[in-house]
């Protein structure tokens, strides 16, 4: 009986886990924004979407938005019509978790410009999507099909200065897309701090 | 400003600054068998990191989340030392996802080579960068340690035994005639070891951890099993890993006392 748990209980974790591959239509959501509004993932057809998890407190994010780097990639990309999405799922009582509205205030803190700001502090999304890390992205094509599951770049690092230095996988992954080409990396290991689920 | 804004926003600026958590949830030195070194001799010593309770550093491969502990050593003009050596890790599910590292004290041995002119006491100097998390939250840790050492004939710290222990227990190179075959199949990788003499490694209940990161999936350990002259181990491949394997090394750890030992495989060795 055990071993059938055990046995089904791989099933449904390996389905969890390739439920997000690349070239599969991106799990279906309905988020909440800090401003309390709802979006689904089918109102946004037609667009490119970024999916970024973010925990503020998290040294790999630090990294990233102390640098100026998230910010500028959601500036460069939304302003090319991308809807980018940040999406906190870090659960009630652990780090990176805030109330919507201390959300929204820490975001504007931190010079967040990304279309939306979920809070998802049930995880469902991350769970849907098998987010793993902060950061951890995903890019999801105009047909909704998942296109990107991976890391932001190159250097698993919570160092500033590695930044510059680091391959820009996402970036690439993106920009091939948005050039109508194939994209390269489409999966990669993000690195990071686990989810705080 | 007011007096009393100013105050809060000091208070808001220390309280920020004890949040960063740059002491990492734990204490860094470093620590020698001796205090004095001749010229041309070596002193065995250790990077000693004392983690608190219920936090945890990374191993070489920190696993699906997490960082490496590292270290940078700055040494005096034709001063040696090796690498700072990890000692086994422990594997354990942070957050869910598979990691290596350790909890409370975990030394990390190298050995330091005085130049042959070496005449008056010097200060070595050492930075130490890690990641410490538990199932809640992640803070980075940064230490600068040092090391004194003045010439002349070694004399025994009170460490000099915890140290020798230490380095009796660090991975070493594989057996002789020991040899990994790796393979794959359905998303698995299959490792066989063999040995060219007649076996006398037991691998029964034996520890296996990839030093190679992002090729097999963290989430669980598993076991040797044998038949014949060959231990065979079966693991999930990462779902991250979507090139053949080409190469990979492996830290295995028999129970006993057989100690823990690295192998590794190429493709083009095969």
């Amino acid at each position: 009986m055990k071993s059938l748990i055990t046995a089904t209980l791989a099933v449904l974790l390996s389905q969890a886990a390739f439920a997000a591959d690349p070239g599969k239509p991106a799990p279906d959501f309905t988020g909440k924004t800090v401003k309390g509004e709802e979006v689904t993932l089918s109102s946004l057809k037609g667009k490119i979407i970024v999916l970024e998890w973010a925990n503020y407190d998290c040294p790999f994010v630090k990294k990233h938005y102390s640098s100026g780097n998230l910010q500028k990639l959601q500036e460069a990309y939304t302003a090319k019509g991308v809807v980018w999405i940040t999406v906190n799922s870090s659960a009630e009582g652990k780090q990176g978790y805030y109330e919507p509205a201390e959300l929204a205030e820490r975001s504007a803190k931190e010079g967040n410009k990304a279309t939306h700001i979920f809070s998802d502090s049930a995880g469902i999304i991350g769970k849907a999507y098998n987010a793993i890390v902060t950061p951890h992205l995903f890019i999801i094509n105009k047909e909704g099909l998942l296109t990107y599951n991976g890391a932001i770049d190159s250097k698993a690092s919570t160092n500033v200065e590695d930044v510059v230095s680091a391959d820009q996988i996402f970036a690439t992954a993106l920009d091939a897309l948005l050039a109508g080409k194939e994209v390269p990396n489409a999966k990669n290991q993000p690195y990071g701090c686990s989810v705080k689920y | 400003m007011s007096l009393r804004a100013l105050a809060a926003s000091l208070l808001i600026a220390l309280s920020s600054t004890n949040s960063e958590g740059a002491d990492g949830n734990a204490t860094v030195d470093w620590i020698a068998s001796s205090t004095s070194v001749s010229p041309g001799e070596s002193v065995d010593c250790v990077i000693r990191i004392r983690i608190e309770p219920s936090w945890h550093i990374y191993w070489i491969n920190p696993g699906e989340a997490g960082m490496a502990t590292e270290f940078e050593l700055q040494l005096p003009h034709n001063w040696k030392a090796d690498k700072p050596a990890f000692p086994v890790p422990t594997h354990f599910l942070s957050g869910g996802l598979g990691s290596y590292g350790y909890e409370g004290t975990v030394l990390f041995p190298l050995k330091i080579t005085a130049p042959t002119d070496f005449t008056t006491a010097v200060t070595l100097k050492g930075k130490v960068t890690w990641l410490a998390c538990n199932d809640g939250a992640c803070v980075p840790g940064e230490a600068s340690v040092t090391l004194l050492l003045t010439p002349g004939r070694p004399v025994e710290t009170s460490h000099a035994t915890a140290i020798s222990d230490a380095r009796n227990r660090i991975p070493q190179a594989a057996p002789d005639g020991l040899k990994m075959e790796v393979s794959e199949n359905h998303g698995q990788v299959i490792f066989s070891v063999t040995s060219a003499s007649p076996i006398t490694i037991d691998l029964t209940d034996a520890t296996i951890f990839p030093i190679t990161p992002q090729v097999l999936d963290p989430s669980q350990l598993v076991r040797f099993s044998r038949s014949e002259d060959t231990w065979t181990a079966r693991i999930t491949k990462s779902e991250y890993a979507l090139k053949p394997v080409e190469a990979i090394s492996l830290l295995i750890h028999p129970s006993g006392k057989q100690s823990p030992f690295e192998i590794s495989w190429s493709v083009n060795s095969d």
